[in-house]
């Protein structure tokens, strides 16, 4: 790499304050979520929430600068040991993992829980781009596609038997967007959706039964209004009695008052719902239709179909979580442990972002060195 | 490479349109839940964060005529344990090494108990004193939860426990004063509406509307601390001393008609009180209220003031005593000790409690105006003293289905007729205070917030004219004091009056033995009544009642510090 052609101005900074926009509402809405239990926080007090969430951002920040350094066409080397060890850690998480409501989906990593679906989903993305990026010109057979299948397919079964429903959706639906860019055959997508269809009833069968019993409280929450349809009501309640302007930060009585359960993690919308309003919720949207712009703008700009490829399975990623949290809080979707990208509090999932947006840079960093005019050529 | 940059392009228009639809959804769904149904879901949060809450008013306390508390509220506190909490095992362990010896609980035993616990929290103990119950919330361990209530406390033990009552969990008062001035002690309730959070917990500083309770007043009785301390020693002390199955003391003030004490048994303690034996029922009722028996010789008093009243006799008019006394319907009447006096005055009747001149004065009063005297004098119907379950005793006059001519005279001697302790020392009262017949009364004053409301005493109607009074005081004095032998009534050092009673029941060969007086005879501020049921030692009133009222009267003179009427009399003794 010529570090001529590798200019710090094309870093892209607004991809970076967005994400920094978005984990200071993300803190606000933490401290508001936990004052009940921790009070407000102090700089050296790092069990507090918000002071956690900050440490986990600036090592996120950190770690996407020295990212965006590294070439991201390395990764493409890394590819098949960075998928192994996702797919063993998945396995090892099944194993030994730290049971929470139900699943196994942790590990303690020196007394901090990390969560490997997280960065699994990362390294799925980068291991699509260069499969599909390599068979470029074999895009449109059947091979390729179901290889590509079969490469999201394996994490997504092993997140499924955690279970973790919502992160195998995202495997899915990221495997989805990635290849539709790519260059699919239509064909293939249509004769997958159409499996899909005649397979849903069956599929539904096999669920778990707290997996079916979600999907029926969703459409019918009212069922069981203070057992399991009470996160997905008190939700609604929050975010509804929040109205347009909200009641105020600190000053929602539904979060105050810990109606919420996991409210900084998974319900983190209900309290900007309910204390910021239809305007915080709007801001949220700005925020990351911002940064999801960006984030197509450096799939644009990419040189290659690799960093391209990249860019949009991180694009695909953050819209889907923050499509998947938002939609169950607001009760459009059943219930799944999914947190909102850069907001939610919790450590795996923010540090996998900022990964991603280091990546991103890198791609930007050294987008020059391809004529982009070929891009452009009509 | 071209056609492949157009494609890809669509395809990212493809990711934008998802993009764009899905945002948009997800506004449309909030413009819906935020602004369209805005108000619902406020009202919803509002009807969670609110809770309606009844507010237990303080109880008042029931304190005696000087003040002293007999029975007061206290906080206590009720432990309870989340058994969710304690599921962790160094929480659970960590709390119960706190809990237990507060409890006086084996730490083990007691997450065990907690664990056990499927539903809802744990009781682990019910009502814990104010001291146990502050240092827990001191300690505070975890998912280990104080809820203050309010418990009776009794500063003088068991003293009055059947006077008293008791109240039930629901502090309503169940029985005695308790449940007869429940009103005035219980308060009035207040309705408080309050945020609460997701777990039902109040908030501290959160809003609070509604009304306030109003607490409760409190009860002063007319009774004396020491004075039924007293009653109470003595009349136990009796009871076993005479092996008899119970009886009744009652002191009374007899111009007023206060009761200054009250004891009946076979009663209760608080302290052993078990409201789920149901043996203990029966020892619930205020015998000395509830109960009725005949009056025997005590009645004859009330016989002799009411010829003397309608100046028929004199204390000097005199019969002569053959020691048999014919009535109607053929029956024959004996004195109590088969004796015949020949020429004998009316006090001499009442000195030697001569049956044969109880139907003698009751002849020469007839049905018509002795039964208007047993009537004015209260007997027939309740006191109205304001303690539950007064019976009004039994009173058959000749305008009555199955009197017989024959009654009267058995009625004039306290036979065939049944009374309440209470209506006799009440009707006693009326004898020696001027011949007032008084509401006797048990509460004197209630304080409660919204001021102060002391009870009178109320005249019921006048019995008998005050020279009666006078004469009948007089010729229980000269019961007492008559020279020709030693009464066990009488009262080292000071004067006092009284009759003697011993009364069988129809279908009994057991006795009831009483004694009514009072002292100083001069200026009567006490009268007394001892009814000892079913003595085994002895069958005579004079033998079994009459000593106890001469202790107490003597303590109680001292007690009030009256001047003795005789000093000599007090240091020769008897």
């Amino acid at each position: 790499m010529n570090a001529r052609t590798m200019r710090l101005r094309d870093l892209d900074p607004i991809l970076m304050l967005a994400a920094l926009a978005l984990v200071t509402l993300g803190a606000l809405l933490i401290h508001s979520g936990t004052l009940n239990r921790f009070g407000p926080p102090s700089v050296s007090d790092f069990s507090h929430p918000v002071v956690r969430q900050g440490v986990f951002a600036a090592v996120g920040l950190l770690l996407a600068l020295v990212i965006a350094r590294i070439d991201y066409r390395a990764l493409g080397f890394l590819t098949p040991t960075l998928y192994v060890v996702s797919i063993a850690s998945l396995l090892f998480v099944l194993v030994v993992g730290e049971e929470t409501f139900g699943s196994r989906r942790w590990i303690l990593v020196g007394g901090t829980p990390v969560q490997p679906s997280e960065i699994a989903k990362l390294v799925v993305i980068i291991a699509l781009a260069k499969y599909l990026s390599d068979h470029q010109e074999s895009i449109g057979t059947l091979r390729v596609f179901l290889t590509s299948l079969a490469l999201a397919a394996v994490p997504a079964a092993l997140v499924l038997v955690q279970p973790d429903l919502g992160s195998t959706v995202i495997f899915a639906v990221i495997w989805l967007g990635m290849v539709t860019v790519a260059g699919a055959n239509w064909r293939h997508l249509l004769g997958l959706f159409t499996t899909a269809v005649i397979a849903a009833p069956f599929l539904f069968v096999a669920l778990r039964g707290y997996q079916r019993e979600r999907i029926s409280l969703w459409l019918d929450p009212e069922s069981d209004p203070l057992g399991a349809g009470f996160n997905i009501l008190q939700a609604k309640i929050s975010i509804g009695s929040g109205g347009v302007f909200g009641k105020g930060l600190t000053e929602g009585s539904q979060t105050q008052l810990d109606y919420l359960r996991t409210e900084t993690t998974d319900y983190v919308f209900s309290i900007l719902g309910e204390e910021l309003g239809l305007v915080g919720a709007l801001l949220l949207f700005g925020l990351f239709m911002l940064l999801l712009w960006r984030g197509l703008r450096v799939a644009e700009l990419s040189r290659d179909l690799f960093g391209r490829l990249i860019a949009i399975g991180i694009v695909v990623f953050i819209l889907l979580q923050t499509f998947i949290n938002v939609a169950v809080n607001i009760g459009m979707l059943p219930v799944t442990g999914i947190p909102l990208p850069f907001v939610s509090q919790g450590g795996s999932s923010l540090i996998t972002f900022f990964i991603g947006l280091g990546i991103m840079q890198s791609i930007l960093l050294r987008h020059r060195r391809l004529s982009f005019r070929t891009f452009y050529e009509p | 490479m071209a056609r492949r940059t157009h494609r890809l392009n669509w395809r990212f228009l493809l990711l934008v349109l998802v993009l764009v639809v899905s945002t948009g959804g997800i506004v449309a769904r909030l413009v819906q839940v935020q602004i369209i149904d805005h108000d619902y879901y406020v009202a919803q949060a509002e009807d969670e964060h609110l809770r309606r809450t009844v507010l237990r008013a303080p109880r008042g306390a029931i304190l005696d005529r000087n003040g002293y508390p007999l029975a007061t509220t206290v906080d206590t506190f009720d432990v309870y344990i989340d058994p969710r909490s304690w599921r962790d095992d160094v929480t659970a362990q960590r709390g119960a090494a706190a809990l237990a010896p507060l409890l006086g609980r084996d730490p083990g035993e007691l997450v065990e108990a907690t664990r056990a616990q499927e539903q809802g929290d744990y009781l682990a103990a019910r009502s814990v004193s104010a001291d146990v119950g502050i240092q827990l919330r001191e300690l505070a361990p975890a998912g280990v939860k104080t809820v203050t209530i309010n418990s009776r406390f009794y500063p003088e033990g068991d003293l009055a426990s059947n006077l008293l009552g008791f109240i039930g969990r629901d502090q309503v008062g169940l029985e005695g004063i308790e449940a007869y001035f429940d009103r005035e002690l219980g308060g009035v309730p207040g309705v408080v509406y309050f945020e609460r959070d997701g777990m039902g917990n109040p908030i501290p500083f959160g809003r609070r509307i509604g009304d306030e309770p109003v607490p409760g007043g409190d009860v002063y009785l007319t009774i004396d601390r020491y004075i039924q301390g007293l009653v109470e020693e003595r009349l136990d002390a009796a009871i076993e001393e005479q092996e008899a199955v119970g009886g009744s003391i009652i002191v009374m003030d007899p111009k007023t008609g206060e009761i200054l004490a009250l004891a009946s048994r076979p009663s209760y303690l608080l302290s052993e009180l078990d409201l789920e034996d149901p043996n203990q029922a029966a020892l619930f009722r205020i015998r000395a209220v509830t109960d009725t028996y005949p009056p025997g010789s005590v009645m004859k008093i009330i016989t002799m003031a009411a010829a003397i009243d309608l100046g028929l006799v004199t204390p000097e008019t005199t019969y002569f005593d053959s020691g048999v006394a014919s009535v109607a319907g053929g029956h024959q009447i004996y004195n109590w000790d088969l004796s015949s006096n020949g020429t004998t005055t009316v006090l001499g009747v009442l000195q030697k409690s001569l049956n044969t001149g109880a139907v003698w004065v009751a002849g020469m009063l007839g049905a018509d105006r002795f039964y208007d005297y047993v009537q004015r004098f209260g007997f027939g119907e309740p006191t109205y003293a304001g303690l539950g379950g007064e019976a009004p005793g039994l009173v058959r006059t000749n305008e009555d289905d199955g009197w017989y001519p024959g009654d009267l005279a058995t009625n004039s001697f306290g036979q065939g007729i049944a009374v309440t302790p209470l209506q006799m020392i009440t009707a006693t009262s009326a004898l020696v205070n001027g011949g007032l017949l008084m509401r006797p009364y048990i509460v004197k004053e209630v304080a409660g917030s919204d001021g102060r409301r002391v009870f009178e005493p109320v005249v019921v109607r006048r019995a008998v004219s005050e020279e009666t009074s006078r004469t009948l005081a007089q010729m229980m004095t000269d019961v007492v004091e008559q020279e020709q032998r030693f009464h066990p009534a009488r009262v080292p050092g000071y004067k006092a009056g009284g009759k003697t009673g011993t009364s069988t029941f129809a279908d009994s060969d057991e006795v009831i033995a009483s004694f009514v007086g009072f002292a100083p005879a001069a200026d009567p501020r006490f009268v007394i009544l001892v009814k000892i049921d079913e003595p085994q030692g002895s069958r005579l009133g004079s033998v079994v009642a009459a000593p106890i009222f001469s202790e107490l009267a003597s303590r109680i003179l001292t007690y009030f510090g009256i001047q003795p009427d005789d000093v000599a009399r007090v240091e020769g003794g008897r």
